[in-house]
């Protein structure tokens, strides 16, 4: 009798036991995958279907199995940051969270913490801006436009001194272009996070790379600001594999800005591909932004300058650029001193724009110099009025994945086509929130499916960059086009092939930036192995005029391309695409193309209906 | 990374280390309207999105190698960058750049318009010549408002 109440006591004792132990587990696999610790420590499934951290440093976690399992980190950290006082002062986010979910103390916690006080006092933060570089064509990368944050402390007046928070990939300076492009798209590079005074990067972007900055400021309530900031010390020195596709700084600001407020959870839409643009809407939406402003490039100040001069007063800045002596001249002098200090200011926007890629000049700092005295001299505020923001943001243009859906006769032959694009932009897609003359196009794929039912590929274009702006006094911008995929094209029998196309052009354009018309030399060189015994090597020219209307696009180019070794790819194309915007999100578009090949001619048309989503 | 980092802290550090020999401005300073030789490098630059030699997480070095107070040298380190807009600024008598320079030097906001003004006046004193430093910009600006009676007070 005794034994088997004994017995039963055990039983009932280890059944006990148990159930706490496992109402323990289970309290820690539920803390463990609650949001706020997952973003803490970086937990996505963007990584090849494991659930992991994308942190790529030993030194982020304190369990040897951290960067695999939130659990075994959560354990771990629990005991670690009880018990060792540099962990506390080296993840104080994730202390101060545990703090309280577990009812540890949390006054007076990072005391001994002399840098981390010494830093977070110094950043002082009170409010959180998102900034959002618009893109700038004649960088790859940066295409796509940047993200990174802004942080304004309670005692500044002036946002030029807060700090910016910057997610960068750090790249040996010597490696080439295609060491690059490879090491980026496959995380190559290190990522880490920096903290600069924002003056550096409004320098950099407006004034270097003439990008315009649209400031997105955060409506973080105190408790998400700390948190967002005492998170960022956590990252310090940290490493992240960096790829521009996916773990970009747009994903990884995102993540940041998720740590704050892991309510927003939108970071799950971006594990493929991470465009800024498409960011910002998701933040938008969330409600999270409070007020928002534009910060002008030197080339938008410029640009707008110059439209509220008179055409005497313009000429008087290109005097004045090509003989200063003018400016001591009696007909100078004799000008209103409205209009001299418009022209004085014009001139020094100029000359601060041209520093951006030219030599240094003894000459040019004398000018400037002269402008800025002669300035100085003028009792007048400046006559000029401030810059216009544009109509619609770089954040509300069209979405970025693009699928197109349409109709297509080519010489006697008629087809469905079926086309799609992860990114970005196309000449004729409707403008707002882009850039005119600027096309990016990445990875888009044509199908076609004829009478019969049969799907052919007509074209896969890996990629395909325009840049057509226009020249004037002032601005003397290379356009070029860079294009790089595989087309079907007619063969000499008449059965059409897929060819391997390299393509790229380099000329001038002329107008304005709604209405120009352009001209470049082309190169191109066609491959296939079945119909060519080598690559065709064809040299020519391509002129076009790209117009602008309100709710339109069109584009009308003719391109002229002799083959060097043989005739039968003498090529002439006449191309018009003329495209209705029928919504942000929605276009229609028409395309007609002729095209003499050899001495073989066909024609083409196409009625397209365009989704952007 | 390692090393860019410590290079980096370097180089901040070095920019600093030559001691004022007239006046409290820090550092040997950056030229005025300087041309950018070298479209790659901040193409590069612009590809990286933010990667350079001079990464740092917000931590000023110890000591800039210089006497001056924390304000000076932190309007010193400012105006070395800024020494284009803020020259542009000057001239017109207003604007963001101006501001900031006038905030890292203490002027309070009810003295800003006297600040602009005693600059825009003597703006050929701030800027004796077109080879003027931005170190000798920040010395000669600390040098007329100590003569300024309501300036004074800021740099005493």
């Amino acid at each position: 009798m005794l034994k088997l109440s004994f017995l039963l006591y055990l039983l009932l004792i280890s059944n006990l036991v148990l159930a706490t132990t496992s109402s323990t587990n289970q309290s820690l696999q539920s803390l463990a995958q609650s949001s706020q610790w997952q973003r803490l420590l970086h937990y996505n499934l963007s990584s090849a279907f494991r659930h992991e951290s994308e942190v790529d440093d030993r030194r982020f976690f304190l369990s040897d199995n951290g960067k695999y399992s939130s659990v075994d980190e959560l354990i771990v950290s629990i005991k670690k940051l009880q018990s060792d006082p540099q962990a506390k002062c080296q993840f104080p986010a994730r202390y101060e969270w545990l703090a309280r979910q577990l009812n540890w103390p949390l006054t007076n916690i990072f005391e001994e913490c002399a840098e981390l006080n010494e830093w977070y006092h110094k950043i002082d933060a009170n409010f959180v801006t998102l900034a959002f570089p618009a893109s700038y064509m004649n960088s790859p990368s940066s295409m796509f436009g940047h993200l990174f944050l802004r942080v304004d402390s309670r005692e500044q007046e002036n946002n030029l001194l807060a700090y910016s928070i910057n997610y960068g990939a750090n790249v040996e300076n010597d490696d080439n272009s295609f060491t690059f492009t490879y090491k980026g798209l496959t995380g190559g590079y290190p990522g880490t996070v920096s903290v600069l005074p924002y003056y550096e990067k409004v320098k950099e972007y407006n004034d270097i790379e003439n990008r315009d900055i649209w400031e997105y400021t955060l409506n973080l309530n105190a408790a998400e600001t700390r948190r967002m900031i005492l998170h960022i010390w956590e990252l310090k020195n940290i490493q992240f594999d960096y790829y521009f596709v996916d773990e970009n700084c747009a994903y990884r600001i995102l993540s940041l800005i998720e740590v704050a407020r892991p309510s927003i959870d939108v970071l799950k839409f971006f594990y493929t591909r991470a465009v800024p643009s498409d960011v910002v809407k998701r933040l938008e939406d969330s409600g999270i932004f409070s007020t928002i402003r534009f910060r002008p490039s030197l080339a938008t100040e410029l640009q707008q300058s110059l439209e509220q001069l008179s055409e005497v007063e313009r000429n008087w800045v290109l005097l004045l650029h090509d003989d200063i002596s003018f400016i001591d001249s009696p007909s100078f002098q004799q000008l209103s001193v409205t209009k001299q200090a418009k022209i004085l200011e014009v001139a020094t926007y100029w000359l601060r724009f041209n520093l951006a890629d030219a030599p240094e000049s003894q000459s040019r700092r004398d000018h400037g110099y002269q402008y800025l005295l002669a300035r100085s001299k003028i009792d007048l505020d400046s006559p000029l009025n401030p810059v216009k923001a544009p109509t619609y943001r770089s954040d509300q243009g069209h979405d970025t994945f693009h699928l197109s859906l349409g109709m297509l006769e080519r010489a006697t032959e008629s087809f469905a086509s079926i086309l799609f694009r992860p990114a970005y932009h196309k000449l004729t897609d409707p403008l707002a929130g882009y850039l005119e003359g600027a096309q990016i196009n990445f990875i888009e794929t044509e199908l076609l499916i004829n009478n019969d039912l049969e799907l052919s590929l007509n074209a896969l274009t890996l990629l395909d960059l325009i840049s057509v702006t226009p020249r004037d006094e002032f601005f003397s911008p290379l356009s070029w086009s860079v294009k790089v995929g595989v087309e079907r094209l007619p063969s000499s029998n008449f059965k059409s092939a897929l060819f391997a196309l390299s393509n790229a052009g380099a000329g001038v354009s002329y107008g304005s930036p709604k209405s120009q018309f352009y001209i470049m030399g082309v190169f191109q060189a066609l491959n296939n192995d079945e119909q060519l015994t080598s690559t065709a090597v064809q040299l020519g020219a391509r002129s076009g005029w790209l117009l602008y209307g309100d709710e339109s696009q069109s584009w009308l180019e003719f391109e002229s391309l002799v083959d060097t070794s043989r005739a039968q790819f003498d090529q002439k194309k006449l191309k018009l695409s003329h495209s209705l915007n029928l919504s942000t999100h929605h276009a229609l578009n028409f395309h007609f193309e002729r095209i003499k090949l050899d001495t073989f001619y066909y024609s083409e048309a196409g009625v397209y209906y365009r989704y952007f989503m | 990374m390692k090393k860019l980092f410590v290079g980096a802290a370097l180089l901040s550090m070095s920019s600093f280390s030559f001691a004022a020999e007239t006046g409290p401005g820090c550092g040997l300073g950056s030229q005025f309207f300087k041309g950018q030789s070298g479209v790659m490098s901040h193409v590069l630059a612009a590809t990286t999105n933010g990667s350079s030699g001079n990464q740092t997480f917000g931590m000023t070095s110890g000591t800039m190698g210089c006497n001056s107070s924390q304000t000076i040298q932190l309007a010193s380190l400012y105006m070395d960058t800024n020494v284009d807009r803020v020259a542009a600024d000057m001239a017109r008598g207003e604007g963001e750049s101006l501001n900031a320079l006038a905030e890292l030097i203490g002027v309070a906001s009810e003295h800003k318009s006297d600040f602009n003004r005693l600059l825009k006046t003597n703006f050929g004193q701030v800027f004796n010549s077109s080879d003027t430093s931005s170190r000798e910009a920040i010395d000669n600006i600390l040098a007329l408002m100590q003569d300024d009676e309501v300036l004074k007070v800021y740099v005493s």
